[in-house]
């Protein structure tokens, strides 16, 4: 074949050019997708940042609760049979329902952190059988009416259990509150370790698990 | 180097490869796009503005190639409907018979011929062995021949 028509292919296909607003287009469709990239890219990053943010004040808002507490006290209650136990957290205020085949009354459950001292109180008026038995780092609060009935009304029983360094200084206080109101009972665990900074030291023996 | 700048130095040359290739200048539109955009996508660093040039021409090819597939026939759109007017009947003949022949040996002999590439080169942009690059430019003369002979002979 001839040379030069090759030459002469090379020449035409060289004369063949995109139009201006052709051009344009190529170079606008271009750009365009060039920012809708960088946009998308704000977007994720936007997305991701806005994701810590909410999740960082849900935990500080308290939204998130754990169930147990990693450094104070773990209080567990149930009805007197045992059955069905739950975790009670701080400042909430529940309602309980105490009636079951063995009778009116609770069983509370309360474990101290290990390696701490402690002692309790108790306060309030004494319904019954009110009993506290210790095993380990784990209190027991059994309280029930052995009349067979209900809990007088506006009936209120607390323990209140107190944390101590070695050397007899409190570092925390906990009040677990037994209550009665218009025909209901309700518990509650307040954690009130802010208030005992200017406590005197205990010199009392404390339990220590 | 900057999009506008690669489209501004290699815009015309990946235009005239999608026109040759797909026999449409919309197409070929759309190819460039696409090389621009895959450009834009690529991360590694280029050697130099050959190695730019050659990585362009490779996936504009390849680009065209999958459009053709696509469309697993090629158009046959009249050289005027292109804007391809020529004042001399044998130019017209002659890209006619260019724009008929398969895409394997377009793309040979775009690069060949029209972008001076040797075959080791064109080898290399296609991922092919010489002794193919070679074959099918020999094809492809065949081809070109056998078009433009049918047309001496009316």
């Amino acid at each position: 074949m001839d040379e030069n028509r090759f030459e002469r292919i090379r020449e035409l296909v060289n004369e063949i050019e995109p139009a201006e607003d052709a051009k344009g287009r190529i170079l606008e469709n271009v750009t365009y997708r060039k920012r809708k990239k960088v946009y998308r890219y704000v977007k994720y990053a936007a997305a991701a940042v806005a994701a810590v943010l909410i999740c960082a004040a849900v935990i500080n808002s308290g939204l998130y609760k754990e169930a147990e507490n990693q450094n104070g006290l773990n209080v567990y209650a149930s009805e007197l049979d045992g059955e069905d136990w739950l975790v009670l957290p701080e400042g909430e205020k529940r309602q309980l329902s105490g009636s079951n085949e063995t009778g009116w009354g609770y069983t509370f459950m309360l474990e101290i952190p290990e390696g701490v001292n402690w002692f309790y109180t108790q306060s309030g008026v004494s319904i019954g059988v009110d009993w506290v038995y210790i095993t380990g780092n784990e209190i027991w609060w059994v309280v029930h009416d052995d009349s067979g009935y209900d809990f007088p009304d506006h009936m209120e029983s607390e323990l209140v259990i107190y944390l101590t360094d070695d050397e007899g200084n409190k570092t925390g206080r906990y009040r677990l509150i037994l209550s009665k109101e218009e025909d209901a009972c309700f518990v509650e665990l307040v954690n009130e370790s802010y208030e005992i900074e200017d406590e005197e030291p205990v010199n009392r023996p404390a339990c220590r698990p | 180097m900057e999009i506008e700048e690669v489209f501004q130095e290699f815009g015309n040359m990946l235009y005239r490869v999608g026109v040759v290739m797909l026999r449409s200048r919309h197409d070929a539109e759309d190819a460039v796009q696409d090389t621009l955009i895959k450009y834009m996508e690529h991360k590694s660093e280029f050697e130099s503005k050959e190695h730019l040039k050659a990585w362009l021409l490779r996936v504009n090819i390849n680009i065209c190639k999958n459009k053709l597939r696509f469309y697993q026939r090629h158009p046959s759109i009249p050289l005027e409907q292109l804007g391809m007017v020529y004042r001399d009947e044998e130019d017209c003949v002659l890209m006619e018979a260019l724009m008929e022949l398969p895409a394997k040996y377009k793309e040979i002999f775009l690069l060949y011929y029209v972008e001076g590439y040797k075959i080791r080169e064109i080898s290399e942009i296609l991922k092919l062995s010489e002794s193919a690059v070679k074959k099918r430019l020999e094809r492809g003369r065949e081809k070109l021949n056998e078009l433009l002979g049918g047309h001496e002979n009316g």
